[in-house]
């Protein structure tokens, strides 16, 4: 069994690997990895290294980041909700970050510095994190922190339309429907500087629930009778949550169904274990982030395509597919 | 020796109270039957005292850790909603992976206890079948197993012989035997009489939240006292 | 129990010009267009050529009347579409750009204009790799327009060119006035209607209207029903005349103005790429509205 595993996570993180180096050399300008490589000992400052260390590397990151990140949020709700549909914005998170965005942009905050759309983001994401955990602290049926998940995205989502209609600037509105769309165009190293810590942190509580995860199996009654504390899981779940996403979010704005494909995909490999479902949706969300990002740069179209666009077309037929197997 | 005890034990919910002040203790080597009408709170008292539900009153699990509490008292409960459809090893595995985490064993402890608990509740042939694809009763032996790698000395099992079949109760009810022989306890909740009467040591009958009953079962379960027990409200 | 869960769905009546830029944007971004193709950048003619790239249509319109044809580089995908573009003609040989880094490093251009509003992450990218920005404020009044061209002009090195579009501008503001005051008010077709702080408002009072007495609301506008309209009871409608995405004419739809009032001369119906940037053709709409004003009085038209 173990001689299994070993297998599989080098497989996946050989593709991994293989999809990053793609990345790097996928796009408009023909750029050579050699010589950008050859400038970590002798620096030369051509456009050669700007492009591929200021531009590529940063966003092969940052698709790493954001396909990790969601991935196992992703992972994590639905071991933690037990709900095979769970995703990162049913929780509401997604919601209010991109709040958060909008009402930068609208105000014009938003050209203030790189940071000012993203720190705003983030804000948000955690005030929506906080009215969850909140929320949590009085609910003892995790599914009613799905309705309050739900009511979190109905607000933010009627006031950031309301934002929208109001505004008669058409190209604030512009750069917020497109924010909206997601898309990792242009993210500096400064920006993956930035999201990194929080997707560290969050990640690592994340992963720290493994084993609790593990003995939800059969419900949060009989996990309380094996030693698992319900209140500590809650928290860890709400918060790593909120960390990841809200600083995904911030800076790429919203890209689904990463998080709720991908626990499908690794749960198989897994063999159905919630625990190591989580451990192996890191790398798989990865790839599919990446590869969806490598397919935006390559799709001949006049103006760029939207990540969370591509990943929105390629989720909702499997969305589709999951609720047929459910019912099935 | 006393394992679990309780004094004046009651549950509020709403204002109302569920469970009457209720003090009880169980030792070691008991098979304790709970009995009482439906709604007389059994499942109640139970995760009251496995510590799942807020009460009043004393009991000596309160004052323990989770962690501590899971070396105390297992429990398998009603509910059969299983979402992730895992194998019996890894359900038992998990368990025993949690229970003994602090413990400083190796893993192939683990393993070992895992086997044991398997062939302990005749069921070494299920270690890998899904638990989905389990029939009632092998999902039932399975459960029991799953609370009995925690290795604790007593067991609250909530309507165990549900929806099963005859051959499938006396297996359940033949395992339950063997674990009071090995020393340890079992309080479980049970509608049928005559199976009290021929497998367990001592009958609780529980009416309106208050222990109306404590005794032998072949003297509490006598017939003309039924309808005291289960009669209507 | 399978909860179907949703992503959150923003739904917006966003009101016009608002909804033409957001369907021209998301339409270009959809479009294949295969006969546009970006070649490498290869150095070239001299050092000293100038290549210019405008990346937004407001930008656009006003870079090919100041700045000759062949130092442009590239422009924004709407410029050749002539549902959005004024400058569809002139635009129709220049290649268009992707707003990334990488796409408009590869034209190796001199001069990148962005709008203001553009992503500030393209635009700190473009300046790391030493290409020079220029911002360039989005017009909402005739003022902003003029102060758009001098400073383009002066950077282009066309102030001849910029000056004479100044002067036109100039121009068309001090037209007849006219002869009896009259009031006007734009009406989008989704109910919007533009502020005082807007482009639009400035042609129109530039052309010799004034804001009905009820509606001097200054800002960027508000949105009001068909009552609030008739009661406000302008002398001049300006509604829209197309919607970018769809190819009928809307004056039957414009609800409580029926069929017969959009043949009076109290409405009329202008293509919303006139005003929507603001460009040259903001003096030819000036013009065309003040004639409109003064054929109402010289046919003694007032409403009822």
């Amino acid at each position: 069994m173990f001689r299994n595993d070993a297998i599989i996570i080098t497989i996946i993180h050989g593709l991994v690997l293989a999809a990053f180096a793609i990345s790097l050399k996928i796009g408009p300008v023909p750029v050579s990895l050699i010589d950008a490589l050859a400038t970590v000992t002798h620096p030369v400052w051509d456009t050669n290294t700007i492009i591929v260390w200021d531009l590529r590397l940063p966003r092969s990151v940052m698709c790493t980041l954001v396909g990790g990140a969601l991935a196992l949020a992703g992972a994590a709700l639905q071991s933690f909700l037990r709900n095979p549909l769970a995703e990162p914005s049913i929780v509401g998170i997604s919601s209010t970050a991109a709040l958060g965005a909008v009402i930068s942009i609208a105000s014009g905050f938003h050209a203030f510095g790189a940071l000012s759309t993203p720190s705003l983001a983030f804000v948000g994401g955690l005030a929506g994190g906080i009215v969850l955990a909140s929320a949590a602290y009085r609910i003892k049926n995790t599914n009613n922190l799905i309705l309050v998940g739900v009511g979190i995205s109905s607000i933010s989502g009627a006031i950031t339309s309301l934002i929208l209609s109001l505004s008669d600037n058409p190209f604030a509105i512009n750069e917020i429907v497109f924010w909206m769309l997601g898309s990792l165009t242009d993210v500096s190293l400064f920006h993956t500087a930035t999201v990194a810590p929080f997707v560290i942190i969050g990640g690592a509580l994340l992963l720290g629930c493994r084993r609790d995860l593990n003995l939800l199996s059969l419900g949060g009654d009989t996990a309380a009778t094996i030693g698992v504390v319900m209140n500590s899981l809650k928290y860890r779940v709400v918060i790593g949550t909120a960390l990841t996403v809200s600083a995904v979010t911030a800076t790429v704005g919203i890209i689904g169904f990463i998080g709720l494909m991908t626990p499908h995909i690794a749960r198989p490999l897994a063999r159905n274990e919630p625990g190591k479902t989580l451990a192996y949706s890191v790398p798989i969300g990865a790839l599919i982030v990446l590869l969806a990002d490598i397919a935006v740069r390559l799709t001949p179209t006049v103006g760029e395509m939207k990540l969370g666009v591509f990943t929105a077309l390629l989720g909702t037929p499997f969305f589709l597919y999951l609720i047929k197997r459910q019912s099935g | 020796m006393q394992q679990i005890t309780t004094k004046n034990l009651s549950v509020l919910i709403k204002n109302r109270r569920i469970i009457e002040p209720i003090s009880l203790s169980i030792t070691s080597g008991e098979m304790v039957a709970l009995v009482g009408a439906n709604g007389s709170g059994k499942t109640t008292l139970m995760r009251a005292m496995l510590q799942l539900i807020p009460h009043h009153g004393y009991c000596n699990l309160s004052a323990k850790p989770p962690i501590e509490r899971a070396a105390m008292v297992s429990w398998v409960s009603q509910d059969r909603d299983i979402v992730w459809d895992i194998t019996v090893r890894q359900l038992l595995t998990y368990t025993a992976e949690k229970r003994y985490a602090n413990e400083k064993h190796v893993t192939g402890t683990v393993g070992e206890a895992v086997q044991d608990t398997l062939n302990f509740c005749g069921i070494p042939l299920l270690d890998n079948r899904r638990l989905k694809t389990l029939s009632g009763g092998e999902l039932t032996l399975a459960l029991i197993a799953r609370a009995l790698v925690q290795n604790t000395p007593v067991t609250f099992m909530d309507e165990p012989l549900a929806s099963l079949d005859p051959f499938q109760k006396l297996k359940v009810l033949e395992l339950m035997r063997n674990m009071a022989k090995n020393g340890k306890s079992v309080l479980a909740t049970i509608h049928e009489a005559d199976l009290a009467r021929q497998y367990f040591t001592r009958v609780l009958a529980l009416r309106n939240g208050t222990i109306i009953a404590d005794g032998k079962p072949k003297i509490v379960l006598r017939k003309h006292n039924l309808e005291t027990i289960y009669g209507s409200r | 129990m399978p909860v179907v869960t949703t992503s959150p769905v923003i739904v917006s009546r966003v009101p016009k010009p608002r909804l033409f830029w957001v369907f021209a944007l998301l339409i270009s971004t959809l479009v294949v267009n295969p006969t546009v193709s970006v070649v490498a950048a290869a150095q070239t003619g001299s050092m000293n050529a100038a290549r210019i790239i405008s990346t937004n249509i407001c930008i656009d319109t006003l870079l090919v009347t100041l700045a000759n044809p062949a130092t442009i580089t590239a422009l924004s995908p709407l410029a050749a579409d002539r549902r959005f573009s004024t400058i569809a003609d002139k635009a129709g040989g220049i290649p268009s750009v992707k707003f990334t880094a990488e796409d408009i490093y590869r034209l190796k251009p001199s001069i990148v204009f962005v709008s203001n509003f553009a992503s500030p992450r393209t635009r700190a990218a473009l300046t790391k790799l030493g290409i020079t920005v220029v911002a360039v404020n989005y017009a909402r009044s005739i003022a902003d327009i003029k102060a758009n061209i001098a400073s383009m002009g002066q950077t282009l090195g066309a102030e001849d060119a910029a000056g004479q579009l100044i002067a036109a501008l100039d121009m068309a503001a001090t037209n007849r006035p006219l002869p009896r005051p009259l009031s006007a008010l734009q009406y989008s077709r989704d109910k919007f209607t533009h502020g005082t702080h807007s482009l639009i408002a400035d042609i129109i009072s530039k052309a010799g209207f004034s804001r009905p007495d009820r509606l001097t609301s200054s800002g960027y506008g508000t949105f009001l029903s068909s009552e609030e309209v008739l009661i406000a009871n302008p002398d001049l409608l300006v509604l829209d005349k197309f919607t970018a995405y769809a190819s009928y004419n809307l004056k039957g739809d414009y609800l409580g103005f029926d069929r017969d009032s959009a043949k009076h001369r109290q409405t009329a119906f202008v293509d919303t790429k006139l005003w929507s940037c603001g460009s040259p053709a903001a003096s030819n709409l000036i013009k065309k509205l003040n004639i409109i004003g003064q054929n109402i009085v010289k046919n003694n038209y007032v409403q009822k």
